[in-house]
């Protein structure tokens, strides 16, 4: 199972510095929460551990092999950015065959991840039928199409109904039992408290706060304990 | 990686109506070549049509015309079989199979880009070039498709000529017609992705799509005006991408007979296109590496 090491990590756009010397680790067996205020650097940060942004400093790697190295990175790491990349006029079913045709992942598994997030009902149907949920579930289950170690997540509740929920925080939690490593960025707080191992925060750029949920809360709700912390690196740069 | 990028344009409804626009766009040209010498033979009836020209400029040029629109002669059955569909001796103007197989290149690539769709594939594929290459490889079996039924439809439309023509024949060899095809077909894949490299440069789907409409308005009056300002002396336009493909598709054009510069070959603009597409598409390789796909 694969470690998530970011370290040092910088990313500007221009003169505007999104992520600012980050350092952070997310350990297999662990559903670590990525918090942050709205343009904090979460999303950056992801992007950049992704391969899809290049970083202007430091490095984002999976047991120290940058993404864009690894040998299956379909089988490797799953992750859901936004809302899925999905084509309006292309059927759910479609859009997962596309990624398992990509990964060279074998066909089965389409059938596989649609029953696990319980799609196989409409699979058939245009994306653009699909609710805010669905589409999320179909994003879900593209990121399990390759059986990965590493799970990363950016707001995956988004539109999921109270069970949607549930069944997403078993599934993490399930994962990271079987030794996974979930790295979830997250505005519900509520949902993060209920399934997360380990906290990191991050404001402004930086990492203001890394560390076990036990270790960091003290017996404090998140809520106070996230606010108190942001309120001191400000919100929305 | 190349089965997920045709299935990519399989289940894309834009991949279709792109298709269907060409086979379209062939199925008028073919009609309106086999109406136009009825349609010019009506028209010098009624005495408004011939040439508008003094007597010795139409004895030169009566003939090389005459060729254009009767059905016996190979340069009229040479255009009946050209992929692009620019009509009896070539229009100067950008045909619908041009205008489809680069808006096919372009939407290829621009709609990953525009529904985000770039990012679920950079998932699994995180190669850009390898994405780059399966899209060409996927681009380029669509426009052969499209080409076959391309050269279908004109094979067809021929036979229809000559079979209403009294007295008309097959005027070209099999290694003529082969020669026809088999550059159409490699002027199709060109130009698909030459569209790819227009999209991947630009990425925005309007504006990749308007920088292909602006491209097809200004080559031919930048051709125009090329011809006008130099006196029909510099051949410097005829190196413009879709005039190559349309020289390399089906020969010199109608303009070019009617007092254009010197054409080039067919297949020194075969060349020509191909260093088009290294140019533009390299360069959409080099952007696609090198620049954040978020």
């Amino acid at each position: 199972m694969a470690t998530i090491q970011v370290s040092g990590l910088r990313k500007t756009y221009g003169a505007f510095d999104a992520v600012h010397d980050a350092t952070f680790t997310a350990r297999p067996g662990r559903v670590v929460g990525l918090l942050g205020p709205n343009g904090a650097g979460k999303t950056t940060t992801l992007h950049v551990l992704l391969g899809l942004a290049a970083p202007t400093a430091g490095s984002a790697t999976f047991d120290g092999r940058a993404f864009a190295d690894l040998p299956h990175p379909a089988r490797t790491v799953g992750a859901l950015l936004d809302a899925g990349g999905l084509h309006p006029g292309r059927t759910g079913r479609d859009h997962l065959r596309v990624l398992a045709a990509a990964g060279r992942l074998p066909a089965r598994r389409v059938d596989d991840v649609l029953a696990l997030v319980g799609m196989t009902p409409a699979a058939d149907r245009r994306v653009r039928t699909y609710s805010l949920g669905m589409r999320q579930r179909i994003g879900i289950a593209a990121a399990l199409l390759g059986e990965p170690e590493v799970l990363i997540l950016d707001e995956p509740a988004n539109g999921l109904d109270p069970a949607g929920m549930r069944w997403l925080r078993d599934l993490l939690r399930a994962f990271a039992d079987d030794g996974g490593t979930v790295l979830l960025a997250s505005h519900v707080l509520s949902e993060v408290r209920q399934v997360a191992d380990d906290l990191v925060v991050v404001g402004q750029g930086r990492v203001v706060a890394e560390g076990t949920l036990d270790d960091l809360l003290h017996g404090e709700s998140l809520e106070d304990y996230y606010l108190d912390l942001t309120a001191t690196t400000e919100g929305v740069r | 990686m190349y089965r997920a990028e045709m299935l990519k344009l399989r289940t894309t409804r834009a991949t279709w109506v792109v298709a269907a626009v060409a086979v379209a766009g062939m199925l008028v040209v073919q009609a309106f070549t086999l109406l136009l010498p009825t349609i010019l033979r009506g028209t010098e009836m009624l005495g408004g049509g011939g040439l508008q020209a003094p007597p010795g400029a139409v004895a030169e040029l009566a003939p090389e015309l005459d060729s254009l629109v009767d059905v016996t002669q190979p340069a009229f059955q040479r255009s009946m079989l050209d992929l692009l569909g620019a009509g009896p001796g070539g229009s100067s103007s950008v045909g619908v199979a041009t205008i489809c197989m680069l808006l096919l290149g372009v939407l290829a690539v621009t709609t990953d880009f525009r529904t985000g769709g770039i990012v679920p594939t950079a998932l699994v594929q995180p190669s850009r070039l390898r994405v780059l290459a399966a899209k060409a490889g996927a681009t380029a079996t669509v426009a052969l498709g499209v080409g076959v039924v391309l050269a279908l439809l004109g094979a067809a439309g021929l036979l229809l000529a000559i079979i209403t023509t009294p007295g008309a024949g097959l005027a070209l060899g099999p290694v003529d017609v082969l020669g026809v095809w088999g550059r159409g077909l490699a002027v199709l894949v060109l130009l698909s992705w030459f569209g790819l490299g227009i999209g991947t440069l630009v990425r925005g789907q309007v504006a990749a799509v308007v920088t292909v409409g602006a491209l097809a308005l200004a080559e031919p009056i930048a051709r125009g005006a090329v011809t006008l300002l130099s006196g029909g002396t510099s051949a410097a336009a005829e190196w413009l991408p879709l005039g190559l493909g349309a020289l390399a598709s089906a020969g010199p054009s109608g303009a070019a007979l009617l007092g254009g510069a010197a054409p080039l070959g067919v297949f020194a603009a075969l060349l020509g296109l191909v260093a088009w597409v290294a140019v533009v598409l390299g360069g959409g390789a080099v952007s696609l590496q090198r620049r954040d796909l978020v």
